[in-house]
């Protein structure tokens, strides 16, 4: 392979997603500019808040070489049970009691994982239905409406400077991601399991706690997600966060992030969520039925993973 | 005084006694050699010392203290580093951070990424390497690789290193860096426990050894008063040539022949042939493009240009299958990653390339899998306690046997093995010796690549050399010495007129 494919490639690895995102978006503003208007935008953008939020902790789950399934119903979960107390306990203790449900959520996927040994595949495979199913005996199957404490609408209507909370807040959970992946021992730990877990083991890294580390973080991050979808729409149900896990998980691959483990792209996850975002919104405007936007979505998904795909494929050429 | 007191310490595995009741003692400052046959227990006893296994029973004293070793983390604490057979390196992170790992430098919660890559420079620095602390560790070659872990090792500022097989992957060149370093760490007061196959490092570089065989402690000896023989002779309790004497037959027709084969960057303009019954040996220095040259007629690099005829019949080179087909087998260098599939059965192991001659209907025949095992079995000496026992559970020499009896079962007229010997031990070598002769005298074309010059010398009939990329070297029996193949291999000579007797 000669110097220029290999800086292509690595200039991919760092900037591809946001040439997809670029490209779709110019597709769309020829089609309708209104998709492309800056009103639309910066729906789009908040829109893309709870996937986000949720696929900046993915990152780390995926980096570490595993997988976590369970954080729809960690969401959903999470929803109940600020609908429930908000009325008795107040919006910003239910908050606190739901976030800490997340980072509980976490150590029990971590410690089901690291003490039992099951894969993270399995092993959130199976919370996954745990929560959910935790999420329904608490809501009694049903619907849990916050019709008298609307202020819980704070996060997800009100602005500052002009700019949606959901933005702000976003931002900051990546902002705080990357310092996270970059500048902690805990970032690096969390690369060295995904990228050789015998080697981090026999270099004296402690793996359990680090991998308990990365399902609390995928869990907090799951519950601040809920947090805001329990502000969008008022409601607290056990079914809200369905599938929820597959958005999370998807940003994070358009994003860059290796399933093989060790090698993450925390920016990448959140524009990897801000273009499944674009994608819906766009798709809604031309009127496109919900079906042919899953069909587009797997579209887009298909052609990122198939230039990962080719540039596998220079590189066993070149050997 | 004793730095480390090892009392009888016993660990057993599934259906195996790895070591029993093994007592010795480690003196301070020492370079102290573990030696032994594959599957003697010297490995175990050292994942032990570094906390990877738990012994059964038994104490380790260090400085006189009893030390209860449970894992990587307790074994740090007591002073103690390895430096493992497998290389234990994190290939997605950098230099500086596999050599930290344990222990990154922060400020606070914040890594301190500046401190860090500056103790790596001077830690690479130190030891001479042409490594930056920022270059991604899974971008390094192996011998680089090695050079990390050996440097994460001497991070911990450990009283105690292990190393198990550090050479295994080095050149000559990178293996003189390795003494130097040896010999610093042991003047700054370090001892160090050094376990090898290669018998010359031993002495080049040991105080004493001490000798284990088939789990058990044999003896403690100075190094200085022992010789090879002897050495051997306390491995494997009896007596073996060391170097295995070819008898001589009549070579055949020629079967293989290579001519102009080129890939740019890797080899060029090569051109050879090898006859049948004939062992031709190829010898070069790391990275001049052997193994690729090989690996090139089997089909797993493309090269630019060449042609390749096998029994007169011109090959499309269209990848490792085809060439299984038209009569080529092939055993890798790298038994661990590209050669057995570790978690599958010997008898899976024997029969994958070809599964389809003995199947019927889509259906693998278990009866002609069983015979075929036991036809091997025999003709190889092959240890296994059944057909269905994990092929990661057997010792480096039977893995060995079964990639090559692998290669045979597919028929093929002309067989390349790369590295025929390497991390096995001395008993096994001289068998597959013995088998790759046997093979030879019937008729089969042989093609050995391999590092260790005394292998070529004493198993083949004529040998290439080559030297970036080039034949400079094709040497006949009588010619065959250390002193011409490397001038040929460093490219001081050219001396291409050889031919087989």
């Amino acid at each position: 392979m000669n110097d220029r494919t290999k800086r292509f490639w690595a200039w991919w690895d760092r900037f591809g997603i946001l040439a997809i995102l670029l490209a779709v978006g110019l597709v769309f503003l020829a089609l309708n500019p209104r998709i492309v208007s800056v009103s639309n935008l910066t729906t789009v953008l908040s829109r893309s808040a709870t996937t986000g939020i949720a696929a900046a902790g993915m990152t780390f789950a995926i980096c570490a070489g595993g997988f976590d399934l369970s954080v729809g119903s960690i969401l959903s979960l999470v929803t109940c049970v600020v609908a429930m107390n908000i009325a008795n306990i107040g919006m910003w203790p239910s908050i606190l009691l739901a976030l800490l449900v997340g980072v509980l959520c976490g150590v029990v996927n971590g410690l089901i994982i690291t003490k039992l040994h099951i894969q993270t595949f399995v092993a959130t495979l199976a919370t996954q239905l745990a929560f959910k199913g935790a999420a329904l005996v608490y809501s009694n199957g049903k619907r849990v409406l916050m019709s008298k404490n609307k202020e819980i609408k704070i996060f997800s209507t009100s602005s500052i400077f002009g700019i949606p909370v959901q933005v702000i807040l976003v931002v900051a959970v990546f902002v705080i991601a990357y310092l996270v992946y970059r500048h902690t021992r805990f970032g690096v730990k969390t690369r060295a399991i995904g990228s050789n877990e015998a080697a981090a083991r026999a270099s004296g890294i402690n793996v359990d706690r680090t991998l308990i580390a990365v399902f609390v973080v995928t869990g907090l991050t799951a519950a601040c997600a809920g947090v805001l979808q329990s502000s969008r729409l008022a409601t607290g149900s056990a079914i809200i966060g369905d599938g929820f896990e597959l958005d999370a998980i998807t940003s994070v691959i358009l994003g860059g992030t290796a399933l093989s483990g060790g090698k993450g792209n925390i920016w990448g996850s959140f524009i990897g969520a801000l273009l499944l975002s674009l994608i819906r919104s766009g798709l809604n405007i031309l009127g496109v039925d919900e079906a042919f936007q899953k069909l587009a979505i797997a579209v887009v998904l298909l052609f990122a993973l198939s230039i990962s795909g080719i540039k596998i494929i220079t590189q066993e050429a070149a050997k | 005084m004793a730095i480390i007191e090892i009392r009888n310490i016993s660990k057993s595995f599934p259906g195996v006694k790895a070591l029993s009741d093994v007592s010795l003692s480690i003196e301070e400052g020492e370079v102290h050699a573990i030696v032994g046959e594959n599957g003697a227990g010297k490995s175990t006893l050292m994942k032990i010392l570094g906390g990877m296994y738990q012994a059964d029973s038994g104490e380790i004293f260090i400085r006189g203290e009893k030390q209860e070793i449970h894992s990587i983390q307790d074994a740090m604490k007591a002073g103690v580093s390895v430096i493992y057979q497998e290389l234990n390196l994190m290939p997605e992170l950098t230099v500086a951070e596999n050599i930290f790992a344990s222990g990154l430098p922060v400020h606070g919660v914040v890594l301190d990424i500046r401190t860090m890559n500056a103790r790596a420079q001077e830690l690479i620095d130190s030891m001479n390497l042409s490594l930056k602390p920022t270059d991604m560790v899974g971008m390094l070659s192996v011998s680089q690789q090695q050079m990390v872990e050996i440097a994460k090792a001497i991070s911990h500022e450990s009283d105690i290193i292990i190393m198990d097989e550090p050479t295994g992957a080095l050149n000559n060149q990178e293996v003189d860096v390795l003494y130097a370093l040896i010999r610093r760490l042991k003047e700054s007061g370090k001892t160090i426990l050094y376990i090898s196959h290669r018998l010359k490092e031993i002495f080049d570089l040991t105080d004493r050894v001490s000798i284990l065989r088939d789990g058990q402690y044999v003896a403690t000896k100075r190094t200085e008063e022992l010789t090879h023989n002897d050495l051997v002779k306390l491995m494997v309790g009896r007596e073996v040539d060391q170097y295995y004497k070819s008898s001589g037959h009549a070579l055949g027709e020629t079967v293989l022949e290579v001519k102009n084969l080129t890939r740019a960057g890797m080899f060029e303009d090569v051109s050879f042939s090898v006859r049948s019954g004939e062992l031709l040996g190829v010898a070069g220095l790391m990275g001049c493009g052997r193994e690729e040259i090989v690996k090139a007629i089997y089909g797993l690099i493309r090269p630019d240009g060449g042609t390749v005829t096998l029994g007169g019949r011109q090959l499309q080179m269209k990848g490792p299958l085809q060439a299984i087909r038209d009569g080529i087998g092939f055993v890798t260098e790298d038994r661990k990653s590209a050669g057995i599939f570790a978690l599958m059965t010997v008898r899976e192991n024997l029969t994958m390339n070809i599964l389809r001659s003995i199947s019927r209907f889509g259906l693998i025949s278990d009866a002609k899998e069983q015979e075929l095992l036991e036809n091997y079995k025999k003709r190889m000496n092959m240890k296994f306690s059944s057909p269905a026992q994990r092929i990661v559970n057997l010792s480096g020499g039977n893995q060995q046997k079964f990639l090559l009896a692998r290669a045979l079962a597919s028929d093929c007229k002309v067989l390349i093995m790369l590295e025929p010997t390497r991390g096995i031990d001395v008993g096994a070598k001289a068998e597959i010796y013995e088998l790759l002769e046997e093979l030879a005298k019937s008729g089969l074309a042989i093609i050995v690549v391999s590092s260790e010059l005394p292998e070529i010398i004493s198993i083949c009939h004529r040998t290439l050399v080559v030297f970036q990329g080039r034949i400079t070297g094709n040497l006949s029996k009588t010619e065959m010495d250390e002193v011409t193949i490397m001038e040929c291999a460093t490219g001081t000579s050219e001396r291409l007129d050889g031919d087989s007797i």
